[in-house]
Formats: structure tokens, sequence, C-alpha cells
């Protein structure tokens, strides 16, 4: 078992490695091909052909590209993303990105972990209560939220909280006083700032996850061990706890780590509704600005943090449900 | 002598020269109706054409012209009229009368109108219309019609001329083998229609899909303009109108018809929805079926691209792409496509190894039977089932994804779509006033055809996949 | 969830300990962001609007668009030099104090303008439409400094700008220490030193780069206070930028916000919910700027790899007759515009000229595409016309489809170039917006690296600003369209050097018309400042029509609004009573939930189904 595991995370690291590498690549392709020269976008206000000349030298613009992807590599690993183009000129980009991906950690991590809290347990209520009053109400709300697209239930929660609340903030993640403040105001400030744009990522996070939680509970209780489990005459709390629920988190265990990406891409919409400072308001910057490296370690960041994701759920899902091979 | 009451006196004619584009759903006159005839005070009694103001229209479209008076002539009898309506393509004399003509010609069209009153004193006037390429055509207002046509008719067909064949060959036109197995095919239709008709949630969404792809099929008859995404409307339509028995939905704020623009708006999220999903469909069954099939390493080059795409987040990987493509329809269906393939390939490859180590299949293996033979007639109908549910459920997805770009600016601007009726809707700032019909009804539309593509595919999930829900 | 309650209750304490000390705000809402701190990189109005509260320039300009005292108490044209007028002595202030606490002196005057002048003309452009009439300074004293002027060819000269030089004066102890074209090209600048009544904190670099509001504090040693009484009665300002108009909309009718200049469909919005609140503590000022605000579309006239047909003036006069004015402003503007002619608005008054109507370019598709015949393009199957045979600017066959650059963050920009692509589609033009932000949008436009562009242009009090960016002089620098006519330079060289206001009238005139006929830039309008304030939280407001030196937009050095605005209100936090109530929802939405499952679980414990 235990050479098992060990061979297990082997794989799955070499797995990951791969695809990182392949992301790398796939970024550093990407962004090759984007139209424009990008030495000239470097360029603020009508500089010099020598100026341009040197710049292009400096970014080694005109070096073959395979020599290009290793500095890029080379760069990437010693945590040199670059220079932002247009959206804070001449800015590293490592200093942009720092603020804007603790800002996302803050709205994405606590979202995931509250979608996921609270969309178990919705969804374990629901296919408990299965065919009753309760599933179909809650079941059709569900629906309704999974279908909204998540842009516009944030603007619809942002006009009514701006409309009704008179003091609630409706931009930002925290507060203008916040540098001002100290540890606990700061903690209190970003908590008042975030709980909108996080309710409105949150609230279709939640329904997926309690349709799907609700959908593998109902599978697993067709399963023929349930039936002998009532057969035994055991309790159905003790049959939820100890049958059921195990087994239907193997599926939403995996589908969480692949919703890490779902979850990534709704808070971009978030964060330009909600002039929230993340990683996807940065994104959507840089995509106006054609500032490409920022977009470029944007992507990567973001590409990486589901990939990780997805790496953690492997582990926790072998640890979860020991007929997982490969 | 029968003349003008006094021939000082100002005398108000109007010679009043519509041209109208005499589209199939004649929506053009309509709207002209509205305008203001352009009124000419005359300051003697002398004629006077006015072929009012140059005009634009689509090739292949009838140029209409109506030469009518109005007001303060007291009528035909006192004074006749003539007019002369000369255009490059030939002549015409019209009597108070309409009279068209159909253009093809692109480009400049002089059209040079003459009045003659009976007392033979003339004046002419001249009026060039513009002929542009039309821009809906046959194919684009009816291709819907088509398609489905296409979907019934071309396997009808193609059973028909078997069938014929099969007469010429003196054989049975249903043969055997082929009947027991429609007899099959048609035994398991309509058993899952059974057992789909009992779901109430999944005739629910059938019904309102149904409603949408009439919407869509029928927009050139149901919507109340053709082209109700030009800025041209404030001229004719009052602006931000609420909704009342001539604009169903209220107008936007440049007195477009809602109503008409979400009809059209239908057709660009069902184009994408299906469209987009056959992409996915198609590469993530390819990509699935070589992968599951053939096993080692294509297998793991394969796995290794579908989870790198199964894993990257779809927006900014759209948002990168449409980026790079151009912001243009046609785009935003391939990047949609290209980005959503991944989960069908994992499904498809799962099912694809459960059958391959199936008997049936492992036998025909050993007869010798051809790759291609095999995934075709043992692989391919297993998998289908289970990728037709999947499909559904990213043809919600795919929805979604449309109506986010064109939210947020990154799709095409010329397509009437209900994202960018969002967006426009909200960069006009109707979110801060009382013109709640504006984005209203495109995000209802948005949330509804979404929810009924999920109510579909979570019924047939259930009746065709039992077990193999884990998505 | 208890962990969360406790934090946000904490969280809420701290906030009211840190406000308790707050004091008053001024918050401003806009729209466009801020491009660079750097007063030599930047380009946009709010860019200015910022500097505009941090540096000083030697002379500003009061409510009635007079020139008054700012860095020089005091200046006169030195009667020894001929021509009267060419050189002019600026006495300058002996209290001013640098942010940093350095004292200010002749010598910052000097350094920042030798930085721009002489060998460093060409490398720092930024404020070239002055600086090219400056032919050199000198140090008279400590406190008193002389500046000669000069016409385009070096000949000493009076100078139209002379009593109103908008430049900003910088701390020579900072932008000494680099070279020049660092510090035109490169420098951040990212806590901008100046002597203006706000600072800069530790903060703004912070704030700037995260895209947060950002926030200035009083300048407590303010030189004006002592010399004319200009005190600043509250103790911040904050600039927020908004991503979305309706946010801002929002925010301006709860009162987030003191004052905010609107675009046009907000502030129609704003207008009618008014109307319907006439108790609203909100009044509202719109019309014309006193910067001389206007919107146009700019032809790229230096040849590029792109579509060169562009150029051909033909295009340029059949874009300028196929673009309906009247409708952008009644539809896109919402009524809050006026019909433009050129650069020059009409807020100059006498110097402001109109086209005559048979020369205008009014709406007029047949004329446009009259036009484009003779030039001899031709209808394409697709809709676009093509270049005929020997088209100097483009092969046979080429067609008529150009890319404009639009900015992404202004609305009506957008909204126009709907507008005339619709239009322009039929005169066989095609053309494709393409959105980029305010940073690519001026490396695009600067570099000549465009097609079309819509832009927009506000100057100094003198429309010669305005003029010389169309000159042959500033190509590469300060012009967008790369525009080029001999006979223009030589008009505005006699606008510059006129001895009489007729001279410089009918030089003005002859500039603009020409201007007009090349169509270089297709004026469309002339925007109104749509501005709506606070009437609770700040009174001093004043008549913006009557003093258009108060509105908003003037971003010339001290502004007299902020002298005269009294606050009426001291800043609280979010209020208690906010928290306890987002507290209480929480407690209670955690107890029902707890209740529901628990009361659902143990109820009905049997009732197991299984399917």
């Amino acid at each position: 078992m235990a050479r098992d595991f060990r061979s297990y995370i082997f794989r799955k690291t070499v797995y990951l490695a791969i695809t990182i590498l392949l992301i790398l690549a796939f970024n550093f392709i990407l962004f090759r091909i984007m139209p424009g020269d990008p030495a000239r976008a470097v360029i603020p206000k009508g500089a010099s052909d020598e100026v341009i000349a040197m710049l292009r030298d400096k970014w080694g613009l005109d070096e073959p590209y395979l020599s290009q992807f290793v500095t890029y590599l080379v760069n990437i690993f010693q945590g040199d993303l670059g220079t932002s183009f247009t959206v804070r000129v001449n800015y590293p980009v490592t200093g942009i990105i720092g603020p804007a991906l603790a800002n996302t950690l803050v709205l994405v991590g606590t979202g995931t972990a509250l979608a996921v809290l609270a969309g178990v347990m919705l969804g374990r209520l629901a296919a408990w209560r299965r065919g009753t009053v309760t599933d179909r109400v809650a079941s059709g709300f569900f629906l309704i939220f999974y279908c909204m697209p998540t842009f516009l239930f944030a603007l619809i929660l942002l006009s009514l909280f701006t409309k009704y609340i008179p003091d609630w903030p409706s931009r930002g993640a925290y507060g203008e006083d916040y540098r001002y403040l100290d540890l606990w105001g700061k903690i209190g400030d970003r908590a008042y700032h975030t709980l909108l744009p996080l309710g409105a990522l949150v609230v279709e996070e939640i329904a997926a996850f309690a349709i799907i939680t609700r959908s593998a509970l109902i599978d697993v209780m067709t399963e023929e061990y349930m039936v002998t489990a009532v057969a035994k005459g055991m309790r159905s709390k003790d049959i939820l706890h100890s049958h059921a629920m195990p087994n239907a988190m193997l599926p939403v265990v995996t589908v969480v780590a692949m919703y890490v990406g779902w979850v990534l891409s709704g808070s971009i919409m978030i964060e330009v509704i909600f002039s929230y400072p993340g990683l996807g308001k940065l994104t959507w910057d840089a995509v106006w600005g054609e500032d490409y490296p920022v977009l470029q370690a944007a992507f990567m960041l973001e590409t990486v943090a589901v990939l990780i994701a997805n790496y953690s759920a492997d582990l926790l899902l072998f640890k979860l449900d020991p007929r997982v091979k490969i | 002598m029968r003349r003008h009451r006094t021939s000082a006196c100002i005398v108000i004619l109007t010679v009043l020269l519509t041209c109208t584009v005499l589209s199939l759903t004649c929506a053009a006159p309509e709207a002209s109706a509205e305008v203001t005839p352009p009124v000419r005070i005359m300051q003697e009694d002398e004629p006077v054409a006015d072929a009012g103001p140059d005009q634009n229209i689509s090739q292949g479209d009838r140029v209409s012209l109506n030469g009518s008076m109005s007001a303060g002539f007291e009528g035909p009898d006192e004074l006749n009229y003539t007019w002369t309506v000369q255009f490059p393509i030939g002549k015409a004399t019209l009597y108070g009368q309409v009279v068209s003509f159909k253009v093809n010609q692109l480009g400049q069209l002089d059209v040079t109108l003459t009045v003659r009153d009976s007392l033979n004193r003339t004046d002419t006037d001249e009026m060039t219309v513009y002929v542009f390429e039309k821009r809906l055509s046959f194919l684009e207002k009816y291709w819907l019609i088509l398609l489905f046509a296409a979907i019934v008719g071309i396997p009808l067909g193609l059973w028909l001329i078997g069938a014929a064949f099969r007469v010429l060959r003196g054989e049975p036109a249903i043969p055997p083998t082929s009947k027991e197995k429609t007899a099959l095919l048609l035994t398991s239709v309509r058993k899952i229609a059974k057992q789909y008709t009992k779901s109430v949630s999944g005739m629910l969404g059938l019904s309102i899909l149904i409603i949408f792809l009439i919407m869509a099929v029928f927009a050139p008859y149901l919507a109340n303009f053709e082209d109700p995404k030009s800025t041209s409307w404030i001229n004719v339509n009052p602006a931000r109108e609420s909704p009342s028995s001539e604009f169903w939905f209220g107008t936007d704020f440049y007195g477009r018809d809602v109503w008409s623009l979400t009809v059209w708006g239908s057709r660009a999220s069902l184009t994408v929805g299906l469209l987009a999903s056959l992409i996915s469909i198609v590469l993530g069954t390819t990509v699935g079926l070589s992968a599951g099939y053939f096993g080692k390493f294509p297998d793991e080059i394969l796995m290794r691209l579908t989870d790198f795409f199964l894993v990257i987040p779809w927006l900014p990987l759209m948002i990168v792409f449409a980026m790079v493509m151009g912001r243009s329809f046609q785009n935003i269906i391939i990047v949609i496509g290209i980005t959503s393939w991944s989960s069908t390939a994992r499904i498809v490859r799962a099912q694809v190894l459960s059958v391959r180590e199936k008997m049936f299949v492992q036998r025909a293996i050993c007869i010798g039977a051809g790759d291609f033979r095999i995934i075709r007639r043992h692989v391919l109908p297993n998998v289908v089932p289970l990728v037709f549910a999947n499909t559904i459920l990213l043809i919600a997805n795919s929805i979604f994804s449309e109506s986010f770009l064109e939210f947020f600016n990154l799709g095409d601007p010329d397509v009437i779509s209900w994202g960018t009726m969002l967006e426009e809707s909200y960069s006009n700032g109707d979110f801060n006033s009382v013109a709640w019909w504006d984005y209203a009804f495109p995000g209802a539309c948005i949330v509804i055809l979404i929810m009924a593509f999920y109510l579909i595919g979570d019924a047939l999930d259930e009746i065709l996949n039992p077990k193999l829900r884990k998505r | 969830m208890a962990a969360l309650l406790l934090l946000l209750s904490l969280g809420g304490a701290g906030v009211r300990v840190a406000e308790a000390a707050g004091g008053t705000t001024l918050r401003i809402g806009l729209i466009e962001p801020i491009d660079s701190l750097n007063p030599f990189i930047g380009v946009t109005d709010n860019a200015y609007l910022f500097w505009q509260f941090i540096y000083e320039d030697l002379i500003t300009i009061d409510e009635d668009m007079q020139a008054k005292p700012n860095l020089a108490i005091s200046w006169y044209a030195v009667p020894e030099y001929e021509p009267y007028g060419s050189v002019w002595q600026y006495n300058l202030s002996q209290d001013a104090l640098w942010h940093d606490g350095e004292p200010f002196d002749a010598d910052d005057v000097v350094f920042t303008i030798e930085m721009q002048i002489g060998i460093n003309f060409d490398t720092v452009w930024a404020y070239q439409p002055s600086t090219s009439l400056i032919s050199s300074i000198e140090k008279i004293d400590e406190y008193t400094v002389r500046i000669h002027y000069q016409d385009l060819d070096g000949s000493p000269s009076p100078c139209p700008v002379a009593e109103s030089l908008m430049i900003p004066i910088l701390p020579e102890h900072i932008w000494g220490l680099m070279d020049v074209s660092e510090a035109a090209f490169q420098f951040k600048n990212l806590w901008p030193i100046g002597t203006g009544p706000f600072m800069c904190t530790e903060n703004t670099e912070d704030e700037y780069t995260s895209g947060d509001p950002l926030i200035l504090l009083r300048n407590p040693d303010y030189h004006g206070a002592a010399e004319r009484g200009d005190t600043i009665d509250f103790d911040r300002v904050i600039l927020v930028f908004y991503l979305e108009p309706s946010a801002m909309f929002g925010d301006i009718q709860r009162g987030a916000i003191d004052v905010a200049a609107f675009n046009s469909a907000s502030f129609q919005n704003l207008e009618a919910w008014l109307s319907s609140n006439p108790d609203a503590p909100i009044d509202t000022y719109s019309g014309l700027q006193c910067t001389g605000f206007s919107v146009e579309m700019g032809v790229c006239m230096q040849p590029n790899t792109l579509n060169n047909l562009r150029r051909d003036p033909a295009v340029m006069k059949a874009m300028a007759y196929a673009t309906n004015k009247e409708f952008i402003i009644d539809n896109v503007y919402r009524g809050y515009a006026e019909i433009g002619s050129t650069i020059v608005s009409p807020i100059y008054g006498d110097l402001y000229w109109e086209p005559e109507p048979d020369k205008a370019y009014t709406f007029n598709l047949t004329k446009a595409n009259e036009t484009l015949d003779n030039a001899g393009y031709y209808w394409g199957t697709d809709g676009v016309r093509r270049a005929g045979v020997g088209n100097p600017y483009g092969a046979e066959g080429k067609p008529l489809s150009f890319e404009i650059v639009v900015e992404q963050e202004l609305m009506e920009d957008k909204d126009t170039a709907m507008k005339l692509r619709e239009d322009f589609r039929k005169i066989g033009i095609e053309i494709e917006p393409r959105y980029v932000s305010i940073g690519q949008w001026s490396t695009l436009i600067y570099a000549y690296n465009f097609e079309l562009t819509l832009t927009y242009w506000s100057g100094d009090i003198d429309p010669s600003y305005l003029l010389y960016i169309q000159t042959s002089f500033c190509i590469y620098d300060w012009s967008e369209t790369g525009y080029s006519n001999p006979r223009y330079d030589e008009n505005y060289s006699k606008y510059i050097k006129a001895s009489t206001y007729e001279e410089k009238k009918t030089a003005a005139y002859n500039c603009q018309e020409l201007m007009y006929e090349d169509a270089a830039f297709v004026v469309y309008a002339y925007p109104y400042g749509c501005w709506g304030w606070r009437t609770d939280s700040f009174s001093g407001w004043g008549d913006w029509g009557a003093h258009p030196g108060r509105q908003l937009a003037n971003f010339w050095s001290a502004n007299p609004l902020y002298f005269d605005l009294v606050p009426l209100k001291t800043d609280t936090g979010p209020s208690l009573m906010l928290y306890a109530l987002i507290g209480i929802a929480v407690v209670a939405a955690v107890v029902v939930a707890v209740w529901f499952f628990r009361r659902r679980g143990g109820e009905k414990e049997e009732d197991v189904r299984l399917p």
C-alpha cells in the first residue's frame, strides 16, 4: 500500500510537471502569435528608433524563438515575470500581481470553502429528502441559481444593495482608509467589502455543489449495500454518515477540484463588476491594455492554481477511495 | 375653368414620395408610416416635386415609390398630376399610384422624379438610391429552417433512395434485418419517450426549448422589424418606451424594439449553443475514442492534453483566444468549441475503456475486424447515448459563455444577441433608470434557455445513463 | 461562521477607531483612469486633474479664467528688451515648500524649464506647446527668474502664453537625479512631490498600483494660504475611479462621493432621477468645459504599414461628410454637447471659428459617395469600396476598410464608433472598432501605429496650445494625426507673432479653417462637462456656468473651487448599526439553518427513502 501510494504520487507529480510545462509552452506560443509588435507597445509616447531598437534588444525579441523560450523559462523560475507594458507602465509584473493574487485568494478561497460547505450540506439535505416538497423547492432554487449567469446575478445584487442600503460599499476589496487601519480594522474592512462580491460569486457555486452532491448521493443510495444497510436495521442517520456520504464524496471531490477553474472564471466577472482589484480585474485590464506580460503571468497563475487544486484532489481521492488506480 | 380657388393663395401641396423597401415581412412600411412626411409649402401653384431624402436599400430589394398628396389639396379632380420616375434601369410613369421595381445592381442609382400638372407645368427632383449588398440573404434568414429540414430530410431521402433501389432489385423495400433493427430502435425510442414524458421537469424544459426554437426559426415572421439593430430607429420610435401593445417588450435607448431584438437574439444563442457543442463533441469524441481505444502512448499524450484543457480556467482562455483571433461571431463559436471539449473526451474515454473489455469487442478483435469497423460497429453505438446527454449540458454552457463574452464586449458587435443587448443596456445606464425592460427580457431569456437545456439534459441523463451520472 | 462574525464585530470596532480621527474629506468620482503619475508621460485629462492637486505652475487661472498668482507672485514684461513682451520677469513665492520640506526657489523653476528646452526639447515633449516658445530662462536672484520667449524661427518675440505658462514646476532635488530621457520616458514618479495644496502619501504608490482610490492629504504649509488667503477647509481629497459608470451613479445618489464627472448617459439618468426626487441634496451642472474639451475622429496622416488609403483627401472628406454629428450629439451625448467644427471650442469666444454653412461637413451621404466616386473608388461585391486604378495611396482593388482605435473606458466613444461604423458602411467604408485601454491607446496613437482613432482634446487658456498640436512641429510628439500643412504652420507662426488682436484673430481663423477643410480631425462634438455634487456634504460650490474656472474640469493648478469648499459633515465610517445588522442577519441565518437541519434530521429519522 505504502509503495503504491508513493508511486501514485510520483506518477501524479510527473503528470503535474508535464502539464505545467505544457501550459508554459502554450503560454509562450500564444503570446508570441498575438497581433502587434510588443516593442511598439512598451514605448510611451513616440520614442525614437534607437530607443525602440534598444528595447527590442532588451526584451530579446530578435532572437530565435527557442532561445526566447529558454530565457522565458529561466526567468519564470527566477521569479521574473517581466515588466508591464500598459497596465502600470514599466512596473515589474510580480509587483502588480502580488496584491492582486492576495485579493483573489481571499475571494476565491473563502468562496470555494463556503460553497463546498454549504453546497454539500444543502445537497445532502435535498437528497435525503428526495421527492419531498423540501427537495423540490430546494432543487428548483438550485437550478435557477445554477443557470443564472454570474454576471447577471452580480449586477442585480449590486443594484439592489447600493439602492437600498445606503452605506453598503459598491466597489473594491477594502475601503479607502484601509491602509490606515490596524490589523483587526483591516480584516473587518476586508470582510465588510468582500461580503457582497463573495455572495454573488458563491451563490452559483453553492447551487452547483448542491446539485452535484444531491445526484451523487442519490446514485449512492441506489447501490445494493444501502439496501443491505437498511435491511440490517441501521439507523438512517448512521447510514447517511457511514455509508452514503463517504461514497458520495468521491465524485464531489473530483468535481470540486475541477470547479476551482470555474470559480476562478466566475471571479473574473465578479471582480470586474465590483471593481475588485484581484487577478480577474488585472486580466481584464491587461486584455484591454494588450499588456501581454501581465496577461501571460495572470493566465499562468490561474492555470497553475487550478492544476494544483486538481493535484491535491487526486491525492485526496486516493486516500478516500482505495479502488483508485492510475 | 376649374382651377385652384384663388391663384394667389398659398397652396400647400405635398408630393410625398416614400421610397420604401418592400421586404418579405413588410416591416419597413410600418416604420415609415411613423415619419413625419416632408411638407413643402409651394409659393405659387406650380407643381413641386419632392423626391424625399436619399435612400439606402439592400440588393435585391424592391424600391417602392409612392406619390401621394397630403392635406391642403382638395383632390385629384381639381388638377391632374403626373409623376414620372426615371431611373437607369428603366422608366415608369405613375399617376399617384405605387410603383415598385427591384434593384439587383450594387452601387448608386439616380432616380429622377418629374411632376407634371394638367397645365403642363413641370418640376423635377432627384433622389439617389444607394444599393448595398443585402444584409440578410435568403440563407441567412432561413438557414435554421433549412437546417431542420436537412436533419429530417437527408436521412429520410437516403433511406428512400435505398428503398427504391431495393425495390428495383426486387427485394422488399424494408430488408428483414433492418426491419428488426428498426423495430428494436423504435421500441427503445418509445421506451425512452415514455420515460421522458413522465419527467415533469424534462417536459417543461422541452416545451421551453421548443418555444425558443420556434422563436429562432420563425424570427423573420415573429419580429416586428427586420433590422432591429439599426440606431436609426431613434428617428422613428420613441426611446425607452415601456412595454405596450405596439412595443411588446418596450424600446431601448435608440428606440429599437426590444421584442424584435430578443427574437432575433435567440438565433445567436441557439446557433452558438448548437455549433460550439458540435465542435466540442466532435473534438471530444475523437480524442476520447482514440485515447481509449488505442491506449498506451496515444492515450497518455491525448489524456495529458485533455487534462490540460480540462483544468485551464475556461474564461481567461476564452478571453485570450478571443483577443488573438479577433472579435467575430465565428470566432466565438470556435473559441467556445475548443475550450469545452475536454469533459466529453474524458467521458468517452472512460466508456470506451469499459466497452473495449466487453466480450463482443474482444471477439471482433479475435476474428480480425479492422479498428475502424470495431469502433464504428461496436464502440461508437455504446458511447453515443452518454455523449448525447453530455451534449445538452454543453449547449447550456456554450450559451452561457456566449452571453458572457458578448456582455464583456468580446463578441461580434453586429450580431444581435442577448449578451450584446445586456451590454448595451448596461452601458447606456438602464440599470439606473426606469427602463427595466431593456435588460430584464434578454436576461430572463438567457436564464430560461439555459435552464431548459439543463432540465432536458438532466431528464435524459437519468434515462440514458442511470448508473453513469458521475459527471 | 462564528469566526467570521467575530471578525466582523472586531473589524467594525477597528473601523470606528480609525474613523474617529478622520476629519473631512472631498471624494471625487471619475471614470477615465490616470495613465501615469509622471507629468511627462500621462496624457489623460484625469491625470492632469491629479497633478493640479500636487504641482503648481508659475501662474494659474482664477474662476473667471484670468491669470492669478501661483508660484509667481507677480510678473511683468521687462521693458528693456526688444520687441516688447519677449522677456518676462517672474517674482517667485518665498514661502513655498516642497512637500518633503525642502524649500522652493528659483533653481527649481530654472531646472524645470531648462530640462524641457534646447537640446532636451525633443525628448521632453509633454509641454511643448508652451516650451517651444521659450528660448532661455535666467535666474536673477534666489526668488526671481526671467524667461526669454521666441517665435518658431528662434527670434525673440512676444508670447501669447507668457501670462498663462502652464508648466508644472518640479523639484530639482528629485528630478535632477536622473537623466532627462529617463525622466521623460521611464520614471514612474510614485511619490509625487510638489508645492501644491495637497500631498501624496507613502501609500500613493500602493494605491496607484492596486488601482485603488488615491488619497491626497491637505498640505498644512501651503504657501497660498499666507500669500493670498487660499486656504483649504477640508483634510483630504480622494479620487475614486470607477470601472462602471452606474456604480458611480449609485454612489452620488447615496452620498458616497461628493462630486463626480459623469458620462452623458449616467448624467441623463441623474437628471431624470432628480426631477422625480427634487429634495435630493444634489446639484448638477452641464456646460462647455473651461478646458475647451472636444471629441474627434483622428486620421493617421503619417504613412505606415497599415491601410494607407485613409490618407487620401477624398476618403477623409467622405468620412467627414458621413459623420452624423447631430445624431451623435442627440443620442450618444444625449444632447449634452454642441456641434463640433475644429478642436478650438466655442469656449474661446472670439477666437472660435465656425465654418460657413455651404462649406461645412454636414451629414450628407450623397456628397460623401460622390466624393468617393470621383476619386475612383468603386463598390465591391461585399459592400466595401475598392481603390481604383492609379490611386497614389493604395493598389487597385484595396478595400476601404480600417481599424478604429477606441478607448475602452469611454462609453460615448464606443457608442460613437458603432454609429460611425453604421453610417460609413453606407458609403462603402468598413471600420472595425478596436477597444483598448488608455495605456495601449497612447502607445498605439503616439507611435502612429493606427488607422483611425477616436480621441479628445483639452487645452490651455489660450488656443495657441490647441493650435500648436496640429502643426508639423509636433509630429511624433503631441500630434496624434501627424497632420502637416505648410500653410497651417505659416498661419500658426503668424498667430504666435501677432501684435494686434485682429492679426491674432485672422491667423487663428485661418488655422481653424485649414484644419477643418483638411479633416485630419473630424471634430464631431464639444461635449459638456456633466457634473453632479452633494450639497449636504459641502457648500461653496458656486456657479460653474458664470465662472467656468470653478469647474471640476479646470486642471490647471490651484482650481479656486477647492479653496471655497466648506465641509458640512465629518467622516463617519459605516455605522456600528450596520455592522450590528449584518451580524444579527448572519447569526439568524446560521441559527435558522442549524435548527432546520436538526429538526429535519431528527423528526423524520425513520423516513429513509431508497429509490
